[in-house]
């Protein structure tokens, strides 16, 4: 029977989690509803600290995690409703893919022989090599075997730590559409990656974390714009670095400008207008451009530039 | 204070902010349907095959039949004083000393220590299970692991010393080592759930606690698991205890490991029930 009769519901009010000194994750807050969240943010910030808090095996050190209005830590009964996906690759390499599915599925108190251990297999299209001992497996392989693990009791909420990591196209693809599709029948899933094409192409909401905090959350079409729309800056190397600079200095939409050592650094709050001008004001200064990199596109600096906003 | 009424504690006081009001209360979550001894069969049958698939097991299996080894060498050699003068000096020796602690402690912090260590133990955790069904499996594992091993061990080597000439020391050092195994593999799964460095303490323990201060102390000997199982062995052996015989007697020895073995899977249970993954990443 599935789960879905009861509409599912995860809630994470002013969580804040600590090691001694360190500050982990500090006074989140967000719910999610049914359909993809997409939990964004760069190595260390806490993404899998945060979905460990939710699926309940991290007991918050303030604030409260709540699946369904009750608290998620020290409750195995949550496991009822919840799927989790951990990051580590860890899985027991003495079994079958098979067999650890259905450990799985007797550890969640499934009858044996209702298919659904095959049905899962299957989900995560493994069934042909279900057989084979994990230790054989490959790294995308073993993550779809975890998948089925998770998925085999049928959960509401599925929370997945960097689900598409040593995956190759096909399987990050198939992964994506998998995720689509559990999403439609109503589920809850929280996923979390440093990628933001990933998140991009799955996600129709948001949560990007950088430090332990919540940068922004929401929409991710207005999310996408905040970040086109940021300042930007560029380095430049060209055949006559002050006549170009010359022309740049009376334009609005530059806002800085240094040059030194045979290197010309620009800053723009338009990068859409600047990028349209510049070739143009280049031709109309007889200018050549050598080279032209974005000085700042690291995914760090745009996560900076969102919580400094 | 010139107003009439005494000032209330609920009464703000100007410049300081109203009293936050009391958290809202927090939900009473309906009776949890968490499973039971259903889960228990197909826990041991993980757990089992995670001990076998491990190499350490067959280090396990060498250190438990080293008293069969030296057993043999002196029946080969000879001439060390009566026999069973000897089997009880190997018993107390090497076997209770050494070989059933250490190979509890391997047994008993491989059955889940490893799989914290590596992270699978997450795929036992993220399940509705009662917390002390899976104490009780990894017990259960590695305690049955090391009774097979040093019941094996201890069985050959007294026979290849005494035959079946001291029935009653036979039966009682095989007694004395099953209990002393499942008291010990209790306590070091339990140790395992504790601390990440478990075999360091439980090395700690055998090593110092055990091997010199219960030895130099005769007050602390009620608190070795040691003590425990050669008291229950010289009390089955009756008068062939000999030098085995103890001031511990045996139904105190019997009690008291089952009550550290009780305790143990309590709290190993109690501990297991409020672990937190880190998973630093």
């Amino acid at each position: 029977m599935s789960q879905l009769a009861a509409p599912p519901s995860v809630e994470v009010s002013a969580v804040a989690k600590w090691y001694g000194n360190v500050v982990a994750v500090n006074d989140i807050t967000f719910s999610l509803e049914p359909g993809v969240t997409g939990l964004l943010g760069p190595n260390g910030a806490g993404k899998s600290t945060l979905l460990h808090l939710v699926a309940g095996l991290l007991r918050p050190s303030a604030g409260t995690v709540s699946v369904d209005g009750r608290p998620t830590f020290g409750d195995p009964a949550v496991y009822r409703r919840v799927g989790l996906v951990p990051e580590r690759e860890a899985v027991f390499p003495y079994l079958t893919a098979r067999e650890f599915v259905r450990l799985s599925a007797q550890l969640q108190g499934l009858p044996i022989g209702t298919g659904a251990v095959d049905r899962a297999l299957g989900t995560v299209e493994l069934a042909a090599a279900a057989d084979r001992e994990l230790a054989t497996y490959s790294k995308g392989m073993r993550q779809r075997a975890k998948v089925a693990a998770a998925l085999v009791h049928d959960p509401a909420i599925l929370v997945l730590d960097e689900p598409f990591n040593g995956m190759d196209p096909r399987q990050r693809l198939h992964m994506m559409s998998l995720l689509r599709t559990l999403a439609n029948e109503g589920r809850v899933i929280l996923f979390s990656s440093h990628i933001l094409e990933e998140v991009e192409r799955v996600a129709e909401r948001v949560l990007v974390v950088v430090s332990g905090r919540l940068a922004a959350s929401g929409d991710f079409r207005e999310i996408r714009r905040l970040m086109t729309d940021r300042p930007h800056s560029f380095t430049l190397r060209t055949s006559d670095d002050r006549a170009l600079a010359g022309r740049l200095a009376g334009r609005p939409t530059v806002s800085g400008l240094t040059f030194e050592d045979g290197r010309l650094d620009v800053r723009t709050a338009d990068f859409a207008t600047f990028t349209r001008e510049l070739p143009v004001m280049a031709r109309d200064a007889g200018v050549s451009i050598f080279e032209l990199a974005p000085a700042d596109e690291s995914l760090e600096s745009v996560f900076d530039y969102l919580v400094r906003r | 204070m010139t107003s009439g009424a005494p000032p209330s504690r609920r009464d703000p006081v100007p410049g300081w902010p109203a009293a936050a009001p009391s958290p809202p209360p927090i939900p009473r979550r309906p009776s949890a349907p968490v499973l039971g001894a259903s889960v228990l069969g197909p826990l041991v049958d993980v757990t089992m095959r995670g001990l076998l698939g491990r190499r350490r097991i067959l280090l396990v299996g060498l250190l438990a039949l080293a008293p069969v080894g030296v057993a043999a060498i002196l029946v080969v050699g000879g001439g060390l004083g009566t026999t069973a003068q000897i089997t009880r000096q190997l018993y107390d020796s090497l076997v209770m000393t050494t070989v059933v602690p250490l190979v509890a402690l391997i047994l008993g912090t491989t059955a889940i220590g490893a799989e914290i260590d590596d992270g699978t133990v997450v795929h036992l955790l993220a399940k509705p299970v009662g917390r002390g069904w899976i104490i009780l499996a990894k017990m259960l594992v590695a305690g049955t692991a090391g009774v097979m091993l040093c019941g094996t061990s201890i069985l050959l080597a007294g026979l290849l010393l005494v035959r079946l000439d001291s029935p009653g020391l036979l039966l009682g050092m095989l007694a004395g080592v099953v209990l002393s195994v499942i008291a010990y593999t209790a306590v070091f799964v339990t140790l395992s759930v504790w601390t990440g460095r478990a075999l360091i303490a439980g090395l700690a323990y055998v090593l110092l606690w055990e091997g010199l201060v219960a030895s130099f102390f005769s007050g602390t000997r009620l608190l070795s698991i040691r003590e425990y199982g050669l008291a229950v062995a010289a009390g089955i052996a009756g008068p062939e205890a000999g030098t085995l015989a103890r001031d511990v007697p045996l139904v105190t020895g019997l009690v008291l490991a089952v009550v550290v073995t009780v305790v143990a899977f309590w709290l190993g249970a109690r501990r297991l029930a409020r672990f937190e993954i880190s998973d630093a990443g």
